[in-house]
């Protein structure tokens, strides 16, 4: 009787396992594996910052425009000591197209906007070097991608110029001992050889 | 199949790539502003009024001649001489010049203002006029003055020099006879002034004074005379020669003057204490200068009462630091002249001022005529930092101009710019130059008029002021407003 359920119990299993193994092979045998190279020819960057005329010169109160890039020159980092009203910066630094065989196309992502409310406007100009036309702003206080066209930047002349517009508006409670407040604010300065669509964010 | 499979994978990897992704590059900026209090302050002047304009309340000169042009003043006339006018030979612009030939009252010469005087009891008149002798024929005595003649023209008094080194009081009636005289020197050929006054009593009551071209007091005689009791008369000029010769001596005369007041100052009142004037004319030399302790200044005039060559010439009110304040530019219709009275108009400025001086609005009022220019320190801008900036002003397209607005507006630093330029309220220069500033002593300065009165005009400026010169390094702009009225 017992040596009789053990035989059932076994052929549910082996049923089991037929069924089991019939699927694995089914399965597995949809899986087709083809060789693929991908082969990453690294580029010196064609787009690059430079300092400006004003990069470093005399700042207010004895202090400095602090314009700096990193060594590859992809990124820009600027210390500016503005006060109360419109502070202008101009040519403090430049966009290079070292790719002297195309244009690129770049637009501004602010991804961290200045938040102090005494901060009432902050402009970033992208202007020809001489600073007679402008070809685009930026709204530092405003997150996103700007300006809504691209602006392009072509190998002659392949040089364009940033000038940067800060407002500040004090309070009634603010004295002439009163410091401006400090802020910071990240932008991603994007650039692509085509202009045809965004990146996505 | 699966080779067609196998290309479709192959050629999606390759292109996706390039249509997205790969076409997009970040680098970052990273924008950090460390805040400061502002190295430049906006500040109200010392003196927070302007000057809208000066007008003459009154005149005490019934008459004055410069002798200036060709022809002999009309309503003048003569007895005896030979009188002619001299271009250039005055002590300044033309003379009068007389020969005696012995044909006038008592063998002088008479050249006169031809109106009636009255004499009646209590009138009081001052006369001067410049006079030098230029000529004596030899042996004899020429005297030149100032004549007082009766009406009718028999009898006059002659108060004048003489080349006999005297200064007279003449009476010819109609012959001459000295009344009084002081001994000083007289050179020929040099100018001397005459100031006489006479006071109708009971009597004639003469004061007669000689001053050298600077206002020096040179010799003071008086006289009492009844001799001749007119009701009226005459002023005017005299030449007369004795001795060897009676005729033939010749004088030259200039600024003459004659009125009822006192004609050796001009009075300006309504002035602010501590104010300073300055009479300029038409030549452009300082005639008289002075200082206010009360509201009121005389400035003497002595040495050239009928003001340069008798035509326009200016006065120049200033603030007590010596800044201008308002020119006065005297109509060339007209001559300033010893014994004027003018008064200023000032108006007072509203000046405002932000919080952190870095915003100003001024409210003021300036001259409502061409024939006054209001000038003023406007805004007072202090360098905190010890550094020097560079500055300039700009007048900005936001501004409205009332009609008939004339105005430079100007920034002084260690120089003056040159001028934002605004004619007629046309602006034809809206920038300055670029001065550097430090300390406290620059200044935002206007100098304006309106050609009517009731305008307001609203000049929108911005001060910008950079770490590095031509407008380099970090620039910072300061509104300023400035409403303008007459």
């Amino acid at each position: 009787m017992a040596l009789q359920r053990v035989s059932r119990r076994a052929k549910w299993l082996l049923a089991i396992l037929v069924v089991a193994t019939s699927i694995a092979i089914v399965n597995a045998s949809v899986f087709v594996f083809y060789p693929i190279n991908v082969s990453l020819q690294g580029q010196a960057p064609p787009i690059v910052f430079s300092t400006g005329k004003n990069a470093n010169q005399a700042d207010l109160w004895g202090n400095t425009i602090g314009v700096t890039l990193d060594s590859t020159n992809t990124t820009l980092t600027l210390t500016l000591h503005p006060t109360w009203r419109t502070n202008l910066y101009k040519n403090i630094s430049l966009i290079v197209n070292l790719d002297t065989t195309r244009t690129y196309y770049i637009k501004f992502n602010v991804t961290s906007p200045f938040t102090n409310a005494k901060i009432t406007s902050a402009i970033l100009y992208i202007k020809n070097l001489a600073g007679t036309t402008t070809y685009g702003t930026v709204n530092l206080l405003t997150s996103g991608l700007q300006p809504n066209s691209w602006i392009s930047i072509s190998n002659n002349p392949s040089k364009l110029r940033l000038d940067l517009i800060v407002i500040y508006t004090p309070a009634n409670t603010d004295t002439p001992n009163s410091a401006a407040p400090n802020d910071s604010c990240t932008i991603q300065l994007v650039y692509s050889p085509q202009n045809a669509e965004n990146p996505s964010p | 199949m699966k080779k067609y499979i196998a290309i479709f994978l192959i050629s999606f990897l390759i292109f996706l790539p390039q249509l997205h992704a790969s076409r997009f590059t970040l680098d970052t900026i990273s924008a950090s502003l460390v805040g400061q209090a502002p190295p430049v302050t906006l500040n109200q002047p010392a003196y927070t009024y302007t000057c809208l304009y000066l007008s003459r309340t009154s005149r005490a000169a019934l008459t004055y001649q410069d002798f200036e042009g060709t022809s002999l003043p009309s309503n003048w006339a003569s007895i005896g001489s030979t009188w002619s006018m001299i271009p250039g030979g005055g002590y300044k612009g033309g003379a009068l010049q007389g020969t005696d030939n012995g044909g006038g009252i008592g063998g002088s010469t008479e050249f006169y203002w031809n109106t009636q005087v009255s004499f009646t009891s209590g009138s009081s008149y001052n006369i001067t006029a410049k006079v030098k002798i230029s000529a004596v024929p030899s042996n004899s005595i020429v005297y030149a003055g100032i004549a007082i003649i009766r009406n009718p023209t028999n009898m006059l008094y002659e108060i004048s020099i003489s080349s006999n080194n005297r200064f007279n009081i003449r009476l010819f009636s109609p012959s001459p006879t000295t009344l009084v005289f002081a001994q000083v020197t007289i050179t020929l050929n040099t100018w001397y002034i005459i100031y006489v006054s006479i006071t109708r009593t009971t009597t004639n009551i003469i004061n007669a004074y000689l001053y050298d071209v600077n206002g020096n007091l040179l010799a003071n005689i008086s006289a009492t005379n009844n001799n001749f009791n007119p009701n009226s008369g005459f002023f005017g000029v005299d030449v007369d020669t004795r001795g060897s010769a009676t005729n033939n001596g010749v004088a030259r005369f200039d600024d003459f003057l004659a009125g009822n007041g006192d004609l050796r100052f001009i009075r300006i009142n309504n002035l602010q204490s501590g104010m300073q004037a300055q009479i300029i004319d038409n030549l452009g030399n300082l005639v008289a200068s002075g200082s206010a302790t009360t509201s009121n200044l005389a400035l003497n005039v002595l040495s050239d009462v009928v003001v340069g060559t008798g035509t326009d010439g200016r006065i120049i009110l200033k603030y007590p630091s010596g800044q201008n304040c308002l020119i006065y530019n005297n109509p060339t219709s007209n001559a300033i002249l010893g014994g004027d009275t003018y008064t200023l108009i000032t108006a007072t400025m509203t000046i405002a001022i932000d919080s952190t001086k870095t915003l100003a609005n001024n409210t003021f009022y300036i001259s409502p005529s061409n024939a006054n220019i209001t000038q003023t320190i406007a805004i007072v801008i202090s360098i905190v930092d010890s550094r020097t900036y560079y500055a300039l002003l700009n007048l900005t397209s936001s501004s409205s101009l009332a009609s008939g607005l004339y105005a430079n507006i100007t920034l002084s630093g260690s120089s003056n710019s040159t001028s934002i330029v605004i004619t007629n309220s046309v602006v034809s220069t809206s920038i300055t130059s670029e001065v550097s500033i430090s300390g406290s002593n620059n200044y935002i300065l206007i100098s304006a008029y309106y050609t009517t009165a009731a305008k307001t005009s609203t000049l929108n400026l911005m001060l910008q002021y950079c770490t590095v010169a031509n407008g380099n390094g970090a620039c910072v702009l300061y509104p300023i407003n400035l409403i303008i009225k007459s």
